[in-house]
């Protein structure tokens, strides 16, 4: 083989490799809540714009998740930016009633350095397995990272919601500030005490009253004995879904309210060591 | 695709030269390539905008959408139900209407049955809008299909697979046994003799704690939480979780300090609920970052 065979097969392999990839990933495809949220702002360039900042969507991992096409819903770039839209805009702010404000979930999901966490990532991982996502913190010479996988995205799965995947990068997030904080952030094995769930997957969970935090004070904890103010990744997430389930704006849809409601009880019912002492919501159809 | 057919005459005119500058073109495309591995593309590939922070969050003017639902018939339920997910929630009070105006149409709880009853689910929030249409119209047929429903010994969810070993800083959620409580709550809401004695049975037996759990609470609310529903649940439900008949429900209408004086009185009463103290990581991957200390919020004063 000469010389100039070898350039230009090596040539035609490399433009193979760097050609656009193809906009396959997980199941693609768009179900009704998140065609229901995405219908709420269209295909909205500054918003895509800014979450891919602020989120950090920015490794290659999101090349053949659609990045390059950041308004199809079918994947998964697109149903991210969906789930950061429920983070970001679903909430009322109800300074009475709700447990933390919208920029508290929202200053814990991005991932710049701020008073929550280091700076982290996040990657899209094509894992098929039961975790809907997972966090490496602590990573030597590296960025800190969250890894987001195809359960979250996969059409027709049970996971693929956008208030899941939005309480998931809240939950997610809330690993980062474990570590930034100095405590472990590892999940316990169920089952155990209360908690029904399986391995990694148990949390306590630290009750605290309603205005115990004030708006833009999540991110502090007090260990005093008397007065102990703490989270669990798996509790601040469900404080997440039970602001979303009662207190969100009033054009926020009812699949949105009502997934909220029926994630947010059963990990309330499950994922906990501890029994947490109240349910979300009325037990109502609508 | 790039392809390189040349003709033989070609070759010869390009010749050596040319075979330089595919070299050099080359490595030029490897080093982008290294580039692209660590940093990927920008949304759409439209400008050059690169992550940077101080960006602004982009500020969202909502509008309530109208959503017309169709008349609920045994036609439309597949239109209907993939409508009214998108209903304003502050709008709940239209999808009432819209589904007691089917109430007499028993053609359209057959039809939601067997929907229901169709597994495995490949759309749980499919699966939950036809829940809340079925209590809505609360129509006694749909007692069995309920029970069977939440009883079923088989998967209503397709297991997922297993996947590799992950770490232990994941997110899981079982969405059969949240499917089956939400199935409880609808059952309770049906209400009438045979659904009660139904709700009551699963409160005391069911193997799923979470729906146990919300077949206690559908069933108090459906009665009022009255003392006598309280001291019926007592009679029958496990021992361990007698302890949650009658805890408060966080929802926007609700007296936030009775709320935090029930859970706070829980967690007094029932010492052995408290959590383990926070573990610290070891001291020599402890980041030092000291506790802020913070005022509690101010209910009375306005703000925002």
């Amino acid at each position: 083989m000469s010389l100039r065979d070898i350039v230009a097969k090596s040539l035609t392999g490399l433009a193979l490799v760097l050609a656009p990839h193809q906009a396959l990933s997980c199941v693609d495809g768009a179900n009704a809540q998140d065609t229901a949220v995405r219908n709420l702002y269209g295909c909205w360039r500054d918003l895509y714009l800014w979450v891919w900042q602020a989120y950090q969507l920015t490794d290659d991992s999101w090349n053949p998740a659609g990045i390059s096409d950041a308004c199809n819903l079918a994947l998964p770039f697109a149903k991210t930016i969906n789930g950061a839209f429920v983070i970001g805009y679903t909430l009322s702010d109800n300074h009475d009633r709700q447990w933390h404000s919208t920029d508290d979930y929202e200053t814990s999901a991005r991932a710049a350095s701020n008073q929550y966490h280091g700076p982290f990532y996040q990657r899209f991982i094509q894992y098929n397995g039961n975790a809907e996502a997972d966090s490496e913190v602590g990573r030597v010479a590296a960025r800190d990272r969250t890894n987001l996988h195809c359960p979250i995205f996969n059409l027709r799965g049970p996971s693929d919601d956008p208030v899941n995947r939005g309480s998931v990068l809240v939950h997610e997030s809330w690993h980062h500030w474990q570590h930034k904080h100095g405590f472990k952030s590892d999940h316990m094995d169920g089952p155990r005490g209360a908690c029904t769930a399986g391995a990694g997957a148990c949390d306590w969970f630290y009750f605290h009253r309603v205005g115990r935090f004030e708006f833009g004070q999540l991110d502090r904890y007090d260990l005093d004995p008397n007065n102990l103010a703490f989270h669990s990744p798996y509790q601040v997430q469900s404080e997440f879904d039970a602001d979303v389930a009662e207190l969100a704006k009033s054009f926020v849809p009812v699949s949105v309210t009502q997934q909220a409601r029926f994630y947010g009880n059963a990990r309330l019912a499950t994922q906990f060591v501890n029994r947490v002492a109240y349910r979300i919501g009325d037990p109502r159809p609508w | 695709m790039l392809t390189l057919a040349m003709s033989p005459a070609r070759q010869r005119h390009f010749g050596g030269r040319c075979t330089r500058r595919m070299i050099w073109c080359l490595a030029c495309v490897i080093s982008a390539s290294a580039f692209a591995e660590e940093s990927g593309r920008e949304p759409s590939g439209l400008g050059l905008t690169q992550p940077s922070e101080g960006v602004s969050k982009p500020p969202f003017v909502s509008r309530e959408s109208v959503v017309n639902l169709p008349l609920l018939t045994a036609k439309t339920i597949d239109d209907f139900l993939g409508r009214v997910g998108s209903i304003p929630h502050s709008q709940a009070e239209s999808i009432r209407a819209a589904v007691a105006r089917a109430a007499a149409d028993q053609a359209v709880v057959e039809e939601l049955l067997k929907r229901l009853l169709t597994t495995p689910i490949t759309d749980v929030g499919r699966h939950l809008m036809i829940l809340s249409t079925l209590g809505e119209l609360r129509n006694p047929r749909a007692v069995e299909p309920l029970k069977e429903f939440i009883w079923s010994d088989r998967p209503l969810v397709p297991p997922q697979q297993p996947g590799e070993s992950v770490d232990t800083r994941t997110s899981f959620f079982n969405h059969d046994g949240a499917l089956r409580a939400r199935a409880a709550e609808i059952l309770a809401y049906i209400g009438g003799r045979d659904a009660d004695a139904a709700v009551l049975e699963i409160a005391a037996r069911h193997p799923g704690a979470e729906v146990r759990i919300a077949a206690i609470d559908a069933y108090l609310f459906n009665h009022a939480d009255s003392a006598e529903a309280k001291e019926e649940l007592a009679r029958i439900v496990r021992a361990e979780e007698r302890k949650l008949i009658g805890i408060p429900r966080f929802k926007r209408g609700m007296d936030v300090s009775q709320f935090d004086q029930l859970v706070t009185d829980f967690y007094r009463r029932y010492p052995e609920e408290m959590p383990q103290w926070p573990s610290r990581l070891e001291e020599q991957t402890l980041q030092r970052t000291k506790p802020r200390s913070f005022p509690e919020r101010q209910p009375a004063e306005p703000r925002r």
